[in-house]
């Protein structure tokens, strides 16, 4: 299954993954020969393994379309995650990997019992994947060349979710603070934005991204900075003097120039998003104090 | 021509100096938890309300493992006087379809007041809870819990 799996090779603690970003691609080099002569032996499969996990990402990047990359994610999020992965859990639970190393068997066991453990809702599940980075867990999820057991992959996938929770969980605590100081969320939304940019490639062209996205958020933030602040609303409340008009005439020449300048950068043509004003079908609604509500279906 | 266009400038200025009063759209918070045995897939949907919903919400929805949970924010842009979040996930066979909104209601003697609702509709053996956990009586924003059983 693992090619390769009987040589010996020495690799580093944690791989670093070099990245040439290009106007168009993104090209991973492997790991240099002095980097594989230094390190730990108990570590040696998982280096090598990614390492050859990057440069099959790095192929698939550069050889599939934007929506033939996403739908190659999809297929693979179905066998890991979904649908796919449902109709063979037997089978996925006694999966083995193709080697006699006895680490990689305890990681394969490990994934296992992680993915079993977290179905059954434990909240102190060990997973065997814990402390690589997004890229790393990109590379293992992704790979179909059956390197990895589909556990392995589905835990890999499920700490770069869980890696992802916790940031929007932080961020989205910076935002609601961000709004009640100022009115206006511009700081959360470049958070966003970088955020996202920082994702794998395979990561940024899922469905749940529409192909303008980085252009919608930056027209957001132009929108969010041309909204009056807070400070504008006091304003008006207490009364306008000549000073007040004069000042807010040079802030906002200030931000129209300051947006003009982000958004020459990128060449775009999204549109502000809009609101509706009412429910397709206004749906029954409850008083709202802090509360809650439980729909079952049997 | 300069001076012209100063004028127009301090004009909308003050236009939208004193209409600034006026509380901007607020923005909910959503919190959701997969209690399920499987993954649960956030659905775009095909309803105006949904589609609204996904374009307003930062960072986006998307598949939450069994017993994890995901967080985003839902928010207008403009100044329309209703926001709201209408979002679907699926897990299995089941299915469950949260809505929450706000509201500023106007009385016949010109008293304005918020109302914030909520509502979930289970399908396929779900339990669906949703529960306004926080609102700010000050810009209006408001935070749900929403669990997946």
């Amino acid at each position: 299954m693992i090619q390769g799996i009987g040589v010996v090779i020495t690799a580093p603690v944690s791989v670093k993954m070099d990245k040439e970003t290009t106007a168009d691609s993104e090209v991973v080099k492997e790991p240099d020969s002095t980097m594989i002569q230094t390190g730990k032996t108990n570590v040696s499969l998982l280096a090598r393994q990614l390492s050859e996990s990057a440069l099959r990402s790095s192929k698939r990047e550069q050889e599939l379309s934007r929506d033939e990359l996403a739908a190659y994610a999809k297929k693979q999020i179905n066998n890991f995650a979904l649908d796919g992965y449902t109709f063979g859990k037997s089978r996925h639970d006694l999966e083995q990997p193709g080697t006699d190393d006895p680490e990689h068997l305890a990681r394969a066991r490990q994934a296992t019992e992680y993915v079993n453990q977290t179905i059954n809702g434990s909240r102190y599940a060990k997973n065997p994947f814990a402390g690589l980075s997004q890229d790393q867990l990109a590379l293992i999820a992704y790979d179909d060349s059956g390197g990895y057991t589909i556990n392995e992959r589905r835990a890999a996938w499920c700490e770069g979710q869980r890696m992802k929770s916790e940031w929007a969980r932080g961020a989205v605590t910076r935002c609601q603070l961000e709004s009640a100081q100022t009115g206006r969320v511009p700081v959360f939304l470049t958070e966003v934005l970088h955020f996202y940019r920082g994702l794998p490639k395979i990561e940024q062209v899922q469905d749940c991204y529409p192909g303008d996205y980085e252009a919608e958020l930056l027209e957001k933030i132009r929108v969010e900075l041309a909204s009056p602040s807070r400070e504008s609303n006091e304003l008006a409340e207490r009364g306008l003097n000549l000073y007040d008009i004069l000042a807010s005439i040079a802030v906002l020449e200030k931000k129209e120039a300051e947006v003009k300048n982000d958004l020459s950068v990128q060449n775009h043509s999204a549109q502000a998003p809009t609101s509706a004003s009412f429910f397709d079908k206004p749906s029954p609604s409850r008083d709202a104090e802090p509360s809650s509500i439980t729909t079952t279906s049997n | 021509m300069r001076n012209a266009k100063t004028i127009k400038s301090a004009m909308s200025v003050v236009a939208m100096l004193s209409a600034g009063s006026a509380i901007a759209t607020p923005q909910v918070t959503v919190s959701f938890t997969n209690n399920t045995t499987e993954f649960a897939t956030y659905q775009p949907g095909s309803s105006r309300n949904e589609t609204t919903t996904y374009s307003n919400a930062s960072p986006k929805p998307s598949n939450v493992p069994p017993g994890a949970s995901e967080s985003y924010t839902v928010r207008a842009t403009g100044s329309s006087p209703i926001t709201y979040g209408m979002v679907t996930y699926r897990s299995g066979s089941k299915s469950c379809q949260f809505t929450t909104s706000y509201l500023m209601n106007s009385t016949p003697g010109g008293v304005r007041t918020p109302k914030w609702n909520k509502n979930a509709v289970a399908s396929g053996g779900a339990r669906c809870d949703i529960s306004i956990t926080a609102v700010n009586y000050s810009n209006h924003d408001w935070s749900v819990n929403l669990i997946m059983r």
